[in-house]
């Protein structure tokens, strides 16, 4: 019983299925309504009637659901379908009277057309949007020509069977869109093909990292509406009795609104054959019950239109979200425009300014993430914040730049208390945080960027002042010795110039307090001495700089102090003409902490996989790494170094520039994920929500993904066969809730990285690739993650984990291997210090330093 | 656009200056070649005659891709636009039609215009649906209502103002093609000189960036498609004027695909952010230049649509093949 219920529960959350009960209650409901209202609509007459009429739009509606699916859309039904009659009535004239050869014409040139558009979209990668506007005009414009703009009467029986006969009352065409409704549905839900196309829709990402052929999926669905348009050619020239050029105008429309009504999502990865034809029914039962109530047929189109929006609002739950939250934001906006002002120079940063920050502490639930946390930050000095990842800073900064409220302590700006109500409080107050994502547009110019918002007019409603915005633009520009000029388009200019026009916008927004989050991450060297040179500049005016990094030469050249944060608290603040290198990073790491993480013994086999001096060209340098069976390897670096790419190198995600991959023995420089994958190689990718997961799909179908494809009939998923292994690995690997059909993206971090997990388990690999998997995991989780490790090895496999986690890594493998710069630079067994395994991470800050090397002259790449 | 990459060579920087030359004006050499290819298989098409046809017919045809490129720039869709014309023109026919004066019944159909270009924008900016269906829905409910308006029958216009701007001349210049060239103008000094367009521009190119930044980002979009809508009332009434025929098939989905055409051959991008003036102008150029010299050289009317499908698809496949070599040098 209670199985039921949260079955019931878990369908009426779910929008697709919200959509179909919503969809069969309306169509009860406006089928009583009209029956009441007006007789003769309930007769079977009527029905048979409706049924005929959107018989050819639910038929080609089917597969724009699936087009939609994949994220595309066909514009050219209607016209495809008007050249297919053609092309069919000109084969049988031609064949001298064959049924036969004119049928195949038809289902030949639909599906002719369809595979066009799928070149185009899929190989070509057109946008779906445009290139079937072109080729509606194209069947159009052919179907015209060939025909001579006539209709064409055709008289073989055979060609108008489908269109004219009926079966014991029921005409033949209803008859096989009922079939089209049950293919579909069957498609989609029982074949490994339907699987296939939800999630190459719903993460194209994500598809193509689980070795799914992305491109010939897509371009299969815009076949299958080929196939479809060709039946329903023939349906159409049986009911007129002739082809016609001007056959299926707005087809195309009206079937995108049937899939739409049904809950198709144009972002992809959600639709049914099912809710599609009651979305096609409903249309079809609302024209004709307004017709018998006598509306005018003018009228019926305004209400389809109506009805779609309706529609929309009520199955798209994002929709009405956004609703709201813009109705809120306009509340909103009126009173944050008047308090925004812009000075037209950058004066006010000379005063001299304190931020001090006491004592604060943020939780998020029950997790806390800050604690106590004390520090000042004064005008003209630099600052370093330095921590592990998941130490604390960024929400330190989020804090400080106002997105999160302090859950204690608070902000002092010169001795006064600061609230901060959002980050426009916060800009208000001098305190800018650059992260050029947010806030600048690629397609303006720097000053049309700089000026956003706040363009400057000649009187209160004349035109811009162009020139003047330009010059002040120029000015700053000039001041701070920019090298690049006010009227360049901001996606002309590289990463690192974007960076420092955002630089630019915060000093003329009066900011005295700079924050830099790993500025130099994307940079190129060159680019790299230049954010050097302006930060300098930007000292020499007095300006504060709380600068995040970990790469130890920058933060000795540039800054004053470093700020260490660990586990959410403070525990140094440290003056670095004092202090060393090896100091901050003891300070970062902490004492070792005794490792909670259980560790198995190895038993170390043969080497499965032997990595040589491999280089990718860009990031990934020289990385040499081997591997054996039943051992577990770390692979430790900083963000940066290029760990991510080692392993989707080895994967086959990756060029291999230079260097040799060998896996299982044989050369895998250049091979597929796939291939690698059918040979034993599992691979799960840091993100799991780019590459890792198909949100909108249950947990069964997201864990049954790889495993599928060995095991099923012809493409036909056995549900008998797949329950008992979805149950058998979520079981296994503990993942809560139980319920198998619950949408993998209402599940938390951790159990959403055991599915992709159980995904590549279920597959039996000797080759075992994790990049960060417990990230974003919570504790328990993460135990039973390094539980599954340890029991990979015993089973055999070689493991290779990446983790930003070095008590992790060194807890639970059996040694450890430091990347630095995109190069693999040292080895430690099990047993090493955290101290000296960060120590090798970071490098000394003595050695390395700002000037140029022919390397990273040969890496330069400006974007 | 991709920055150069550091080339060794004098060649290499040439053949850069070339690439970037050709991408910049796409829709302008494409005419070029298009009136040379045409010259040659037949001189009749580049006759003066010819040549004021191509201009006058492109008139309404550059009006409505205008509306389209504003609406594209702003990272929208607006499919209602082509039946939303056939409603403009049949509100300004009718109103002739029933005795009011010209003034008002002009002023009617820009209303109509801009209050189909109000229900979208509020669709797509407060309620936040996607363009695509928005503007899908409200076209269908456009459909009814041209359908509605023209159950008062075919309005054959004999007002001597619009007579004399559909065939008239100003110093030569055929009215038709000075409105257009004026609205032409209008949209280009909207576009530089005021926030509103910076703002249009802007939110086809980071919506979530406009948003950060304080614009009204909502008020903006409304106001988007709303000038979108008073442009179409206008390509309406210029079409109007031309055939001074008032019928439910003056416009449909082919005019609109016309529009479409010309402002993507002009280098709007679908994505947003970017399209200009001048090269929706050259675009509807030369979507004109195609059906009007065809006609010349007598290729039959029905062949005309299929060619003109032959270079929207050519177009969108140069425009793909240029995208995935730029990638590749990348």
């Amino acid at each position: 019983m209670k199985e039921l219920k949260s079955r019931a529960v878990s369908l009426a959350r779910s929008d697709q299925s919200r959509t179909t009960l919503i969809l069969i209650g309306a169509i009860l409901c406006s089928g009583v309504f009209f029956g009441v209202g007006f007789p003769g609509f309930l007769s079977s007459y009527n029905f048979t009637n409706i049924a005929v009429q959107t018989a050819v739009i639910s038929l080609v509606a089917f597969p724009m659901t699936v087009v939609i699916i994949v994220r595309g859309v066909d514009l050219s039904v209607g016209s495809s379908l008007a050249l297919a009659g053609v092309v069919g009535a000109m084969a049988f004239q031609a064949s001298g009277g064959s049924s036969f050869v004119s049928l195949a014409a038809i289902i030949l040139a639909a599906v002719a057309v369809g595979a066009f558009n799928g070149f185009l979209i899929s190989v070509l990668h057109v946008n779906a949007f445009m290139a079937t506007l072109g080729t509606m005009a194209l069947a159009r414009g052919a179907a015209t020509a060939l025909s001579g703009g006539n209709a064409t009467p055709v008289q073989s029986p055979a060609i108008l069977f489908l269109g004219r006969e009926s079966l014991g009352g029921i005409p033949w065409s209803v008859i096989v869109t009922v079939i089209a409704l049950i293919v579909f549905a069957l498609l989609l839900q029982k074949t490994l093909l339907g699987r296939w196309l939800l999630a190459v829709g719903g993460n194209k990402d994500a598809a193509i990292a689980n070795a799914i052929p992305a491109r010939s999926v897509e371009f299969f669905a815009y076949v299958l509406i080929g196939l479809a348009v060709g039946i329903g050619a023939i349906i159409t020239i049986g009911r007129t009795g002739s082809a016609q050029p001007l056959a299926g105008q707005n087809l195309e429309f009206s079937a995108i609104t049937a899939s739409i009504i049904g809950a198709a999502s144009l972002a992809g990865g959600r639709g049914s054959a099912v809710s599609t034809f009651l979305g096609s029914v409903f249309v079809g039962l609302i024209s004709s019950g307004l017709s018998f109530a006598g509306v005018d047929q003018s009228m019926i189109y305004v209400y389809t239109g109506v009805l779609t929006v309706l529609a929309v609002v009520v199955s798209q739950k994002e929709v009405t979200a956004d609703l709201r939250g813009n109705v809120l934001y306009l509340a909103n906006s009126a009173r944050a425009r008047a308090s925004r002002r812009v000075r037209a120079s950058m004066g006010g940063g000379n005063a001299a300014h304190t931020l001090e920050i006491a004592e604060i502490s943020k939780s998020f639930g029950a997790t806390r993430v800050l604690k106590d946390v004390s520090f000042d930050v004064r005008s003209g000095e630099v600052v370093a914040l330095m921590g592990e990842n998941g130490a604390g800073k960024s929400t330190l900064v989020k804090v400080i730049a106002g997105n999160h409220a302090p859950s204690g302590g608070k902000l002092l700006l010169d001795g006064r208390a600061l609230e901060l109500a959002g980050p426009e409080d916060a800009r208000k107050a001098g305190i800018a945080v650059i992260h050029q994502h947010f806030s600048l547009v690629p397609d303006l110019t720097v000053a049309q960027n700089l000026f956003l918002g706040n363009e400057l007019r000649a009187g209160r409603f004349g035109p811009l002042r162009r020139r003047l915005m330009v010059a002040e633009t120029q000015k700053s520009l000039d001041e701070l010795e920019m090298p690049f000029a006010a009227t360049d388009r901001l996606s002309d200019l590289s990463v690192g110039h974007r960076q420092m026009v955002e630089i630019v916008r915060a000093l003329r927004e009066d900011a005295w307090l700079v924050i830099m989050d790993e500025p130099t991450s994307a940079l190129s060297s060159r680019e790299r001495d230049r954010l050097y040179e302006l930060i300098e500049r930007l000292t020499a005016r007095n300006t504060a700089i709380l600068y995040i990094s970990h790469k130890m030469d920058e933060v000795f050249h540039l800054c004053s102090r470093a700020v260490v944060l660990r586990d959410g608290q403070l525990v140094g603040d440290e003056n670095l003409d004092a202090v060393t290198s090896a100091g901050l990073v003891g300070l970062m790491v902490g004492k070792d902490v005794d490792s909670a993480f259980t560790h198995v013994p190895s038993n170390p086999g043969e080497v499965l996989v032997r990595v040589s001096n491999v280089g990718d060209g860009s990031r990934l340098i020289d990385a040499s790494l081997e591997v054996r069976a039943g051992e577990s390897v770390g692979l430790v670096g900083l963000m940066g170094s290029g760990r991510s790419e080692l392993l989707r190198s080895i994967a086959g995600l990756n060029r291999v520039a230079h260097g040799t991959v060998e896996v299982l023995g044989a050369d895998a420089s250049h091979a597929s994920l796939h291939a690698l994958a059918k040979k034993g190689l599992a691979f799960v990718p840091e993100d799991r929500h780019s590459e890792g997961m198909f949100p909108q799909m249950s947990v069964a179908a997201n864990i049954s993904l790889l495993w599928l494809r060995g095991k099923t009939t012809c493409g036909w998923i056995k549900a008998t066969l797949e329950r008992p292994e979805v149950h058998k690995l979520m079981t296994r690997l503990g993942v809560r809730p139980s319920d198998p059909t619950v949408a993998i993206k209402n599940l938390s971090g951790g159990n959403q990285q055991k599915v992709v997990l159980g995904r590549w388990l279920a597959l039996d690999p000797k080759i075992i690739l994790l990049d960060d998997p417990t990230r974003g995991v919570d504790v328990g989780a993460k135990s039973e993650i390094h539980a599954l490790i340890n029991e990979f090895k015993i089973q055999g496999a070689a493991v290779v984990v990446t983790s930003s986690e070095l008590p992790e890594v060194l807890g639970v493998t059996d040694r450890v291997v430091v990347m630095r710069e995109g190069s693999t630079v040292a080895e430690f067994a099990r047993g090493a210090s955290e101290h000296e395994v960060m120590a090798a991470a970071f490098g000394d800050h003595k050695r390395s330093s700002t000037a140029s090397s022919t390397d990273d002259i040969q890496k330069e790449v400006v974007r | 656009m991709s920055m150069p990459v550091v080339a060794s060579g004098d060649t290499a920087a040439w053949a850069d200056k070339v690439r970037r030359f050709v991408v910049r004006f796409t829709p302008e050499l494409l005419l070029l070649l298009m009136v040379i290819v045409l010259a040659i298989a037949n001189p009749a098409t580049v006759r003066l005659q010819n040549l004021s046809d191509i201009i006058i017919n492109a008139a309404p045809i550059a009006v409505l891709a205008l509306a389209a490129m504003w609406v594209l720039v702003s990272g929208g869709l607006d499919l209602s636009a082509g039946y939303g014309v056939a409603m403009c023109a049949l509100l300004v026919g009718g109103a002739i039609e029933v005795g009011q004066p010209l003034p008002v019944a002009l002023l009617l159909g820009v209303a109509g215009g801009a209050a189909l270009g109000l229900v979208n924008g509020l669709l797509v900016g407060l309620v936040g649906m996607p363009p695509f269906i928005a503007t899908l829905a409200t076209m269908a409910a456009v459909q009814g209502i041209v359908l509605l308006l023209g159950g008062q029958g075919t309005v054959i216009i004999s007002d001597p103002v619009i007579a004399t701007i559909g065939s008239g001349r100003l110093f030569g210049v055929p009215w038709l093609v000075i409105i257009a060239l004026l609205a032409a103008g209008v949209v280009y000094l909207i576009a530089q000189f005021t926030s509103f367009g910076v703002h249009t521009y802007g939110l086809g190119s980071n919506r979530t960036s406009m948003t950060a930044r304080g614009v009204p980002v909502i008020w903006r979009t409304v106001q988007v498609y709303v000038f979108s809508g008073v442009l179409v009332a206008i390509t309406a009434i210029l079409l109007v004027a031309k055939v001074q025929i008032v019928d439910t098939s003056i416009a449909s989905t082919t005019t609109l695909m016309d529009a479409f055409a010309a402002t993507i051959i002009g280098g709007t991008s679908l994505f947003g952010g970017r399209g200009t003036v001048r090269g929706t102008l050259v675009g509807a150029l030369l979507i004109s230049f195609i059906s009007t010299s065809l006609v010349v050289l007598g290729i039959s009317p029905n062949l005309i649509q299929f060619f003109k499908g032959l270079i929207i698809v050519a177009a969108v496949v140069i425009d793909a093949l240029i995208r995935l070599a730029e990638k590749k040098s990348a």
